[in-house]
């Protein structure tokens, strides 16, 4: 089935849709949070929450932003995030202890958080596809650094290598702190 | 999460607003990548394409390709294991059979090889089969194609036609290569398919680098090769000092045949097991052919002897003296070439000075029987008299002697009344390198070797007895 022909279903028959939906993506949603959450643990509560979300946000699916695939991949990374604070704050007691954003941006942030977003993606589409990559599985993914490492056949050592020169050349061309 | 500094929080915060593109999202599961890797390395070493040494670069990127996309779906089922075990046996045969065709026993595995590499490619088909299914199996689904069952039925039909059809056609090779294209598309298609399962697969973790994996193999292979290659293609002969005096008898023989007309110089090239041969010597002939030589090495100078041995026989001598310049580090070839009249025991003798010491060497000959395809008279057998040697580095006044035994054969010549032909080709080869290996020969195309021809009539006025 293809995702067009899973959307007409989802328009359809909404519970048809999801479980077919869910039947082809669950190994992607799986996948997704289990990078977030490989250390906590949660990856079944976390999963059952991913389908809510989405049995609550599908409406808000537009094809013409994007695929279906990438879409589900930012709410399935978006409430493993969620959940993940949740899990520390509760650990820690504190709101800060990870710093992964979750407060609503002002209109001014919001705009430097824009063109912060611009650069980026300048920079990014400046990558090569590896790095482009280890980008995604370092920041997007929150992929442990093992997991990057065996996925992208290479040893940790020479994954952290790779990262460490990555943030470098990011470092240079988008300005931040110094190592 | 604790390393993370400021600048990794806000690559982490910004990144929310960029997220991947369909194509990243499929390119970050480690099913994508491996697969592409595998169906490449099919792709690579299925086919053989001979020519600008295709068939050695081809075969050595997919098999390696094969091997690293195994080695990250290994842990997934025991299909994927036995793949990546069949894989390394492919990646150490390749490397074995590719430094021995850099050598002169490139031909000792070329059965053993090809029986090998055959029967694990098919096996590797049939447990990628096996192990695509249980992936199916593993995502709830079946697999409505079975392109793997496909390939190693095809494979099968390759091996068998180079076997016994090596030259099929035109038609047969593009029905092959359509029939190949099929399979690999249906292949893609069906781990396509499988992709949304592709999240689910564990890669294995790896001790070496898939970069410096593929660095450290080619690097090795090339180097390996380029020794064996070099060392090869010069010919390791042991050289004895020349020290001993003559026998009396050798020296008796040495006077019969100066009185014959051997001139002083050729005689103290003859060492003594040939002057053995050649006590019942009743006439001899020396010719100089330093301005006949023919051919485009011009770094040495000919001549030659013929010695009457009685019985209608004659040992003909042919000597080359290189001169000191000339590069003779590598291969080189003296050969009595295509000619009716009946030869045999052959010898080559080397000799040279290094550090101020004269050797002296025997090189080992080789005489075949071969048929050559005459212009005029159609095809002839022939006696190829052959001999391979090269000097050691630093050797001064090199010269090697080239002889054997001919029947004669006797008419009156247009402004003589007897002659008798000899005709020996000395080869250099002008390449340090060749791969795979093979021993100089004439066939060899200018470029890749020089040419000097002794090619000569003995003429006497009456008949030899």
């Amino acid at each position: 089935m293809t995702d067009t022909e899973l959307l007409d279903l989802l328009r359809r028959d909404r519970t048809a849709g999801t479980e077919a939906l869910l039947a082809r993506y669950r190994p992607l949603l799986r996948y997704v949070i289990g990078g977030i959450l490989a250390e906590s643990g949660d990856e079944e509560d976390c999963l059952s929450e991913v389908c809510l979300v989405l049995w609550q946000k599908l409406d808000s699916f537009d094809p013409a932003k994007g695929a279906l695939s990438a879409w589900l991949t930012a709410v399935a990374r978006n409430t493993a995030l969620n959940h993940l604070k949740t899990h520390r704050r509760r650990e820690a007691h504190t709101a800060e202890a990870v710093g992964y954003p979750v407060s609503p941006d002002t209109p001014e942030q919001a705009l430097l958080r824009q063109e912060r977003a611009e650069r980026l993606k300048a920079a990014l589409n400046g990558l090569r596809d590896r790095d482009r990559q280890l980008f995604y599985r370092r920041y997007y993914y929150l992929q442990p650094l093992s997991q990057i490492a065996a996925e992208m056949g290479m040893t940790e050592r020479a994954a952290e290598g790779r990262l460490y020169r990555l943030r470098q050349r990011l470092r240079q061309e988008l300005g931040g702190d110094e190592p | 999460m604790s390393e993370w500094n400021e600048f990794d929080r806000e690559m982490m915060e910004t990144v929310t607003d960029l997220p991947p593109t369909a194509g990243t999202v499929r390119a970050v599961t480690p099913w994508r990548d491996a697969m592409d890797r595998i169906l490449l390395g099919l792709c690579l070493t299925c086919f053989t394409l001979n020519f600008l040494y295709l068939q050695y670069l081809l075969p050595a990127i997919g098999t390696v390709q094969l091997y690293l996309g195994f080695r990250t779906l290994r842990g997934n089922n025991r299909f994927f294991n036995f793949c990546w075990f069949f894989s390394i046996c492919k990646v150490i045969l390749l490397f074995i059979n590719f430094v021995l065709d850099a050598t002169p026993y490139s031909g000792i595995l070329t059965g053993f090889h090809s029986f090998w590499q055959t029967g694990i490619t098919v096996a590797m088909l049939l447990a990628l089969r096996q192990a695509l299914r249980l992936s199916a199996a593993a995502a709830d689904r079946t697999m409505d194609r079975d392109p793997l069952l496909w390939a190693a039925v095809w494979y099968a039909v390759l091996i068998a036609l180079a076997l016994f059809w090596p030259e099929p056609g035109w038609l047969v090779f593009l029905l092959m290569v359509f029939a190949f294209y099929r399979i690999i598309r249906s292949l893609r298609s069906v781990t396509a398919e499988l992709e949304e399962w592709g999240c689910g697969v564990r890669a294995s973790p790896v001790r070496l680098s898939g970069e410096r994996f593929q660095m450290v193999y080619y690097t090795s292979l090339l180097a390996l090769v380029l020794l064996c290659g070099l060392l090869s293609n010069h010919i390791w002969l042991k050289g004895e000092s020349i020290e001993q005096p003559f026998t009396t008898e050798a020296e008796a023989i040495q006077q019969h045949l100066r009185d014959l007309g051997m001139p002083e110089g050729f005689l103290l090239q003859l060492p003594e097991e040939e002057l053995g041969q050649l006590s019942g010597a009743s006439a001899c002939q020396y010719l100089k052919n330093e301005k006949a030589s023919s051919g485009n090495n011009k770094s040495l100078r000919l001549s030659g002897a013929m010695v009457y041995l009685g019985g209608g026989t004659a040992r003909f001598y042919v000597l080359a003296e290189y001169d000191d310049e000339a590069p003779l580090f590598w291969q080189n070839l003296a050969e009595f070439a295509n000619s009716s009249t009946v030869r045999w025991d052959g010898a080559c003798y080397l000799s040279y000075e290094k550090r101020e010491t004269s050797y002296r060497t025997t090189v080992p000959v080789q005489e075949n029987v071969e048929t050559v395809d005459n212009y005029f008279s159609g095809p002839s057998e022939s006696t190829f008299i052959r001999s391979w040697y090269s000097f050691p580095a630093g050797a001064k006044k090199r010269t090697c002697l080239f002889v054997c035994t001919q029947k004669l054969w006797e008419s009156p010549g247009p402004d003589t009344d007897y002659y008798y032909d000899c005709i020996v080709n000395f080869y250099r080869s002008r390449l340090s390198l060749t791969y795979p290996y093979r021993p100089l020969s004439g066939q060899e195309p200018s470029h890749r070797r020089e040419l000097a021809q002794f090619c000569q009539i003995f003429e006497f006025s009456q008949p030899l007895s």
